[in-house]
């Protein structure tokens, strides 16, 4: 019996339930609103499933309505999130010595949405470039443009950090 | 400083954030909560082949060929069952299964035609007069075949139906089980959920040679899902009726006009949303009605009125489950 769009959907979503969560996390590091994002997501993907047209395409898709959760997210809650960093901030360093990794990881957070995407698609969840462009719905060019300048400024806030 | 080491760094930690064990019950919970549609443009097809599902085969404890006593039907007729030449609906398959936690009750219908169709002597007074009426009178070798063919088309449709929703439902319990599991859900949260599906039928209509029957199909568990099939046969032209055989030519006008009068009626007595109709925030393209055609799905009622159907979201929310309006000839 062949699988139907929304099978296919749905068997994606479960399987890939856990990275969700990473990068709804790596936009709003707080764990009710990560879990908010993926449930929302889940719900825009499956209310709007038709608009899915190859079912092969499901990977970047997904991605696709995931970021724009998690970018929404941030957008409605700007404020309350933008007097929180220097608090965070405070708590991490008071409380512990960052983990191998934390530390990189926690600049590639604070990067601007953009540059941020483009970071954890292609290092952290192993996108290609061109995956990127379709998530993003830009060309390959901007995605190295912003790449580029991601990990410029990566390097510089490692480096004086 | 070594860019691609910190960077798989980064990743390592990205890998190990900590999954809260609520996203797989929250992920499930979004999915329960939508429902494959069905494809409303979607041709139904017609298949001879029988696909019967192993479980199903396993399970059959009965097999009955009781005559259908749908209650509307009975007091509509008050006899025996019979449409045109003489075809009645019949319970073809019934069974009850309850295996690997999934309780299932299935009551599968077929429409009969009989073999003596031809002949009209044997029938009693009020079949005969059922026969008329539907302008019966007698059938041809050839046209017996073509009914038979045409029923035999329905019915292998229905079974496949059923037979199809039953696989679908034992494969989602068992996968979304497997993946519960596997992203680390424990026995006690799954707490012994178990999945109900059950399939049943109802002859709505059934005068001279015009049948209507509803097949319903459900899968209760964490929200309840449900797909039902509409059935309008006329069994002097071998053909499925549409809304426009039985309001004519201006069908939709008509049913358009109701339709939404009683859309906006339940709006106001019982708060219901219609999208595009007493809803019409735009922002979000919903769907909704958009006016009916010859693919929308009715039933008749025992006054021979069609009652338009929509399936649950297809015209508003979730909550307001199938939605039916029925149209005054």
């Amino acid at each position: 019996m062949k699988k139907s769009k929304y099978d296919v959907i749905v068997k994606h979503i479960l399987e890939n339930q856990a990275k969700s969560y990473r990068i709804a996390y790596s936009y709003v590091p707080e764990k009710e609103a990560a879990l908010d994002i993926v449930q929302n997501a889940i719900c825009k993907a499956l209310e709007n499933y038709s608009s899915l047209r190859k079912e092969e395409a499901v990977k970047s898709w997904f991605y696709k309505i995931l970021v724009n959760e998690a970018v929404q997210y941030i957008r409605k809650n700007r404020r309350e999130i933008s007097c929180e960093p220097e608090k965070i901030k405070e708590e991490v360093y008071v409380e512990r010595a960052y983990e191998p990794g934390e530390e990189v990881y926690r600049k590639v957070c604070e990067l601007p949405e953009q540059m941020r995407t483009v970071v954890l698609l292609h290092y952290f969840e192993q996108l290609t470039l061109k995956e990127i462009a379709e998530v993003t719905d830009t060309n390959l060019n901007t995605v190295k443009t912003r790449l580029y300048a991601a990990l410029k400024r990566l390097k510089t806030m490692v480096e004086i950090g | 400083m070594n860019k691609n080491k910190r960077i798989e760094e980064a990743r390592d930690f990205y890998e190990n954030i900590e999954i809260p064990k609520e996203l797989s019950e929250r992920v499930e919970k979004a999915i329960a909560e939508h429902p494959e549609k069905e494809e409303r443009a979607e041709k139904k097809i017609l298949s001879i082949g029988r696909t019967i599902t192993a479980a199903a085969a396993a399970a059959v404890v009965c097999f009955t060929a009781a005559l259908n006593t749908s209650e509307a039907f009975a007091k509509e007729a008050g006899e025996l069952p019979v449409i045109g030449g003489l075809a009645r609906v019949l319970t073809i398959r019934s069974y009850e299964s309850h295996e690997n936690d999934v309780n299932i009750a299935v009551r599968v219908p077929a429409v009969e035609v009989e073999e003596n169709a031809g002949s009209q002597e044997n029938l009693s007074e009020a079949e005969q007069e059922t026969l008329q009426e539907g302008g019966m009178e007698t059938m041809t070798a050839e046209q017996l075949a073509e009914q038979k063919e045409f029923t035999g088309d329905i019915n292998a449709e229905i079974e496949k139906i059923v037979d199809e929703f039953v696989k679908k439902a034992e494969q989602d319990f068992a996968e979304s089980k497997e993946a519960f599991f596997a992203t680390g859900g424990t026995e006690e949260e799954w707490g012994g959920r178990e999945m109900d599906v059950q399939t049943d039928y109802e002859v709505k209509y059934q005068k001279g040679s015009v049948l209507s029957m509803v097949l319903t199909l459900n899968e209760v568990w964490v929200a309840a899902y449900g797909e039902q099939y509409y059935y309008n046969l006329d069994l002097s032209t071998n053909r499925e009726l549409t809304l426009k055989d039985v309001l004519g030519e201006d069908y939709q006008r008509i049913a358009d006009e109701t339709i939404v009068a009683q859309m906006y009626e339940r709006a106001e007595s019982e708060g219901y949303v219609y999208w595009g109709v007493t809803d019409t925030d735009d922002e979000i393209d919903m769907g909704g009605f958009d006016g009916v055609d010859e693919e929308t799905k009715f039933y008749l009622n025992e006054q021979g009125n069609p009652v338009v159907c929509f399936a649950k979201y297809e015209v508003g929310p979730g909550y307001m489950g199938v939605q039916e309006f029925e149209i005054v000839k």
